[in-house]
């Protein structure tokens, strides 16, 4: 997606003591795009963000967000941290119009802001409740609302679903699509990988403080090629034990049974010698996951830092 | 920068409008002020009459036991306070407390004791009437007790008294015997008692300071004591109140997790800045309300010329610099722990060092412009405190080049804290786990 960079970071390095956080980091984030992102645990996600919002400060390299630092533009900016809380005495129209006036809005503003939200987030009637009161998945929509509340441009959101149900996960998924339609450009990071694969339109992977995936999930899919072949064999039926090219296999009960292909492997192949082997009720060539993907990439790395360094254990 | 004002009033309001500090700071305090109207008028109320029997057994003392009880009889508790502090020696007792036990006092429990001989031989007969509230007391002379060189000894007596009796009558029966005893002593020798207890009462002096312009004025030695005292310890207080409340609030938005949805709206600067200034308002309303009871009581007792305008000016600028000394360090520890078990093994050396103005409160009152006043205050974290304690002990007024040349040196070290502070500050609200040692916090100082 080309044009104009909400987020340009370049050449980013911020070390804590012997651990190299952040390593040479590169990336634009485009004015109204919704980008996950992604990594395994201490990737750096959170010190990236952290860098971004100007909670922290690189080593050395340049990070511009919307177009000056994020201190310039923290007005401009929502943000719900991964570690987050409330105050818990105090009462949540009190809160939430606290932090709209320390994100720049007047008290009048703050007020109705925080008004439409609660309603919006289907937080009716606990305006007057103190924080601690909230059931965790309360506290959780009113942390998500002080980070929307003055509206901005950018917003940077760190594991936005811990701790919602299904429904509100769905009503959060709901109002990210909106804000993003209304061209706020999103960012955010989560574990629930399938979420970010149904809400982004593109995808930023990083692991030990490295990019590794900067792409559309359209160039994503492209690149990717299939690597996993679903067979559901007729009733009665047996799949050979071995069949060359296949890597493992997994189970998937009366659905039948999901073939992993080896890298070197053409499918065509092997769905041939399938079809030749055993009669099939369906067979079809399914697109990696992002969750594949991810486990990919990771353990390929993870290879990798072993066999260039045997004897030392790999950052997670 | 019109964030800050949003950060102050938010602690303000949740530490100065909260039940407890309304409560604990100024409810109790208001009922203290009709509480010492009251209560001596319930201790007045309180004082039973000491009335009955007692028998001496042993040497006659009984013709001075009688005269000196008719005598007190005829005298009121206002008298005897005023003979009594006479005799003290000068500054041992402030017009407060005389006021208080005037008040006291000033309705003596009734007397009315009147004395009788008894024998060795009926003291077990005695002893059962005295249990039997027939008698007040039984009263046991020594044999040599009216020597004139009486040995130790001799020179004692028992008092059997009635169950229930109550330690003030135990006293004033103690107070005659002993009386009658060397009443009796010096009648013996020739000589009146009375005249000798005139001659031997100590001359009160009155102390006239004279001012470098001419003229001259009365020097109260006991505001000289006690004045500077009050005044530090209501300082010490109300920061160390405030930077204490400062301490626990940054640690529960730490705990909390609220630092970082903090940080995304400010500057870790504008946030310490705006808790700082909400905690001095806090700060300012102890002292005003303590400072304004003790003013209010000098007003009553027309001693309000011992608080010049003067000397409240440059206590509220010294009251500003310890302030924000200790507010800055308050916030900068709050900030590099998780809990207050850690931030206390990090603030115990600057309590130690902040112990030190009363410890050295004697001192520095009996000598404001001595060798050890004047270097103390020239060391910054103690620059306030000591100040303190020599504008407002001091009749030989401190020269006003050492009150300037304090107050920049002082505010330049408050500079100095706070940007060291806020350095810390900065990194410390974002860390988690371990608290940092004293070597850690000053690469903290140095960290981009």
């Amino acid at each position: 997606m080309a044009g104009e960079a909400t987020i340009s970071l370049r050449d980013v390095n911020k070390q804590f003591g012997n651990v190299h956080a952040v390593r040479d980091l590169s990336l634009d984030v485009h004015k109204g795009s919704l980008i996950g992102f992604l990594g395994p645990n201490g990737a750096g996600k959170s010190t990236t963000i952290r860098m971004i919002m100007s909670i922290i400060y690189p080593d050395s390299g340049s990070i511009d967000v919307l177009g000056d630092s994020a201190l310039a533009a923290k007005d401009r900016i929502g943000y719900l941290p991964e570690e987050r809380g409330l105050y818990r005495k105090m009462r949540v129209a009190e809160y939430l119009h606290y932090i709209g006036r320390l994100k720049g809005l007047p008290r009048s503003s703050a007020r109705s802001a925080a008004k439409y939200w609660l309603d919006r987030m289907e937080l009716v009637k606990v305006e007057r409740k103190r924080c601690e009161e909230l059931s965790k998945g309360m506290q959780q929509k009113v942390q998500f609302i002080a980070s929307i509340l003055h509206e901005p441009d950018l917003l940077i959101l760190d594991e936005p679903f811990s701790g919602l149900d299904p429904v509100n996960a769905e009503l959060l998924n709901e109002v990210i699509r909106d804000l993003n339609a209304q061209g706020r450009t999103i960012i955010f990071s989560t574990h629930v990988l399938h979420q970010a694969e149904q809400l982004c339109d593109s995808i930023l992977l990083i692991d030990r403080g490295e990019k590794i995936l900067d792409d559309t999930m359209e160039g994503i899919r492209s690149t990717f090629n299939p690597r996993t072949i679903e067979v559901e064999p007729v009733m009665g039926q047996q799949l050979p034990v071995t069949i060359e090219g296949v890597e493992r296999r997994s189970n998937q009960g009366d659905e039948g049974v999901e073939l992993h292909l080896r890298p070197d492997t053409d499918p065509q192949d092997v769905m041939r010698s399938i079809l030749g082997a055993c009669p099939v009720r369906s067979i079809r060539l399914r697109r990696p996951t992002l969750d594949e993907i991810f486990v990919m990439l990771v353990r390929d790395r993870k290879h990798e830092a072993r066999e260039e360094h045997p004897a030392e254990g790999v950052l997670s | 920068m019109k964030k800050i004002p949003a950060v102050a009033w938010r602690e303000f309001k949740h530490t100065a409008l909260t039940k407890a500090f309304i409560i604990g700071s100024i409810v109790v305090p208001v009922l203290i002020i009709p509480l010492l109207v009251v209560l001596p008028a319930l201790f007045s109320k309180e004082v039973e009459p000491l009335k009955g029997t007692v028998v001496l057994i042993g040497p006659d003392v009984l013709e001075a036991a009688d005269e000196l009880a008719a005598s007190e009889r005829g005298r009121s508790g206002q008298q005897a306070l005023e003979e009594t502090l006479e005799q003290l020696p000068e500054g041992t007792v402030d017009p407060l407390s005389k006021q208080m036990a005037s008040s006291m006092l000033g309705s003596d429990a009734e007397l009315d004791l009147s004395f009788r001989r008894g024998e060795y031989a009926e003291l077990e007969d005695l002893k059962e009437q005295v249990r039997s509230h027939d008698l007040t007391a039984v009263v046991v002379l020594q044999d040599g007790i009216l020597e004139r060189h009486p040995t130790r000894e001799f020179n004692r007596f028992e008092v059997f008294v009635r169950p229930g009796l109550s330690a003030r009558h135990l006293e004033i029966i103690d107070d005659l015997i002993s009386d009658a005893v060397v009443e009796t002593r010096v009648g013996a020798t020739g000589m009146k008692y009375e005249e000798l207890r005139t001659m031997m009462r100590a001359p009160r002096s009155e102390t006239m300071r004279l001012q470098e312009g001419g003229g001259e004025a009365v020097e109260y030695e006991w505001a000289k004591r006690l004045i500077p005292i009050a005044f530090m310890f209501l300082v010490w207080i109300a920061t160390f109140t405030s930077g204490n409340y400062l301490l626990t609030s940054t640690i529960e938005e730490k705990s909390n997790k609220v630092m970082e949805v903090l940080l995304s709206a400010i500057s870790p600067f504008q946030l310490m800045a705006g808790k700082i200034l909400g905690q001095a308002f806090v700060s300012l309303v102890t002292l005003v309300m303590y400072g304004g009871l003790g003013i209010a009581a000098l007003i009553a007792l027309s001693q309000a010329d011992l608080v010049p305008i003067s000397m409240i000016i440059w206590l509220l600028l010294f009251f500003g610099m310890a302030y924000f000394m200790i507010a800055s360090i308050m916030a900068s520890v709050g900030s590099a722990v998780s809990d207050l078990h850690d931030a206390q093994s990090l603030i115990g050396p600057a309590m130690m060092v902040l112990i030190l103005p009363l410890i050295l409160w004697m001192p520095i009152s009996e000598a404001p412009n001595g060798m050890l006043a004047m270097v103390t205050s020239w060391i910054p974290p103690l620059i306030p405190f000591i100040m303190i304690l020599r504008v407002t002990a001091s009749g030989d007024p401190v020269p006003l080049w050492q009150i300037l040349g304090t107050l920049v040196a002082g505010y330049g070290a408050v500079i100095l804290m706070i940007w060291l502070c806020a350095r810390i500050f900065r990194v410390g609200v974002l860390m988690q786990g371990k608290p940092p040692s004293p070597l850690q916090l000053l690469k903290w100082v140095r960290y981009k």
